[in-house]
């Protein structure tokens, strides 16, 4: 890995004789050896192989475009975020986009979480909600971790704003907990709790818990009428769409699946 | 960015042509593009990464020079912009495998230069099995 270009090589970066240099000399020996080469260069004015975007070209000679197989684009989309995209590949088909975070881990690691880029539809919500299904209170910050450490990968603000707007959540500050005062924390909305009230407090659910009837799985319907007020959790109910068997919560006379699908009365979902 | 398999030809080699033998990809199909990490990094290829400053271009790179150590390729990474500072800061925070990370900073080297494109090969092929790590 050369990092950069302009840095490593002193040779003239206008001049296609001088690159086409650069790659007999240097690139084209470590290719034929098994290695591969990866070059950082900043970019510049539009080039061949590479869409016309000027800035996002990489500068000087035409060469560099063509003494490439693999070409990838660099793109900063905010705070320690970027995005990735192959401009040129030989023998590949696709752009591949891919979003990064850069994130500070606990202990005081560095990671790059990755994720689909934008343009593809994540089901942010439907992933948290899976992560939730233990009941256990979380913080955005926990969630946004890579999934091989407890979290579903994704840009923090993004995991917030999920959790803010969908009602299958729920939040509590830490001092209801036990836990840091400055910190929020969710799980998936409990049974007792008000469905637009991400405010209810951890002592409250408590109190409301001691006053739930048990309720057996084989006694959950979609006739929400007969399930209010509402039954313990987790319960289990059969999704008229996914056509399966789904852990359930209703709450208020909505009956939340674990697959994501909200029905208000029988048989008839949300329409969202 | 992958275990030598092969010398440099460098110097006194002598050039010769191999045909494309067909019968071996009639037998065993059209070669397939491998990668050392998908979908940016194949294998025995030129690789250029473009992009402005701030663009992510560093950090990525290394954090992928981490993930190829700790899978067991040896990597070098020739740094001569960022500073032995940020890049001893930032490599330690990703956790490679430093008995495979060939880290270069602010050398001085010249690719334009015999003697640095010598020096450059060498470095791939330098095992580090003394290496204690941090």
């Amino acid at each position: 890995m050369l990092d950069t270009l302009s840095a490593c090589w002193s040779g003239e970066e206008d001049s296609n004789a001088e690159l086409g240099a650069f790659d007999r000399d240097v690139l084209k020996p470590l290719q034929a050896a098994g290695t591969s080469t990866l070059v950082l260069d900043h970019t510049g004015n539009p080039q061949s192989y590479v869409r016309r975007r000027g800035v996002s070209a990489p500068r000087g000679a035409s060469s560099k475009g063509q003494k490439t197989d693999f070409l990838i684009e660099f793109t900063a989309t905010g705070d320690g975020a970027f995005r990735l995209e192959r401009g040129k590949k030989r023998g590949t088909h696709g752009k591949e986009p891919r979003a990064y975070q850069v994130v500070d881990t606990e202990d005081g690691d560095l990671e790059l979480v990755e994720s689909e880029a934008a343009g593809d539809v994540r089901d942010l919500a439907g992933e948290i909600v899976e992560l939730l299904e233990d009941d256990e209170w979380r913080t955005a910050n926990s969630l946004r971790k890579p999934k091989k450490h407890g979290g579903v990968g994704a840009d923090v603000d993004a995991i917030k704003e999920a959790l803010a707007t969908d009602v299958r959540f729920e939040s509590t500050t830490g001092d209801n907990l036990g836990k840091r005062k400055d910190s929020t924390y969710y799980r998936l909305r409990q049974a007792s709790s008000a469905p637009n009230d991400a405010s209810d407090g951890h002592d409250a659910w408590r109190r409301n818990e001691k006053q739930r009837s048990v309720v057996s799985p084989k006694e959950t319907t979609l006739d929400v009428a007969s399930s209010d007020p509402a039954p313990s959790s987790p319960l289990t109910t059969r999704c008229l769409v996914c056509e399966m068997e789904k852990p359930a919560r209703i709450v208020a006379g909505v009956t939340y699946l674990a697959c994501g699908h909200i029905f208000v009365a029988e048989n008839e979902e949300l329409p969202f | 960015m992958s275990t030598p398999t092969h010398e440099i030809p460098f110097g006194d080699e002598p050039f010769r042509l191999e045909p494309v033998d067909w019968p071996k990809i009639a037998a065993d199909g059209v070669p397939q593009l491998e990668y050392l990490s998908e979908p940016f990094l194949p294998a025995r290829k030129r690789i250029w990464g473009v992009g402005p400053a701030e663009a992510g271009k560093s950090i990525w790179a290394a954090a992928k020079c981490a993930e190829l150590t700790r899978a067991g390729h040896v990597v070098v990474y020739v740094s001569q912009e960022n500073g032995l500072e940020e890049e001893a800061r930032r490599f330690l925070r990703l956790r490679p495998n430093y008995d495979y990370l060939h880290l270069y900073v602010d050398q001085g080297l010249d690719l334009k230069l015999a003697e640095h494109q010598a020096a450059l090969f060498a470095a791939r092929a330098v095992r580090r099995s003394s290496c204690s790590t941090p």
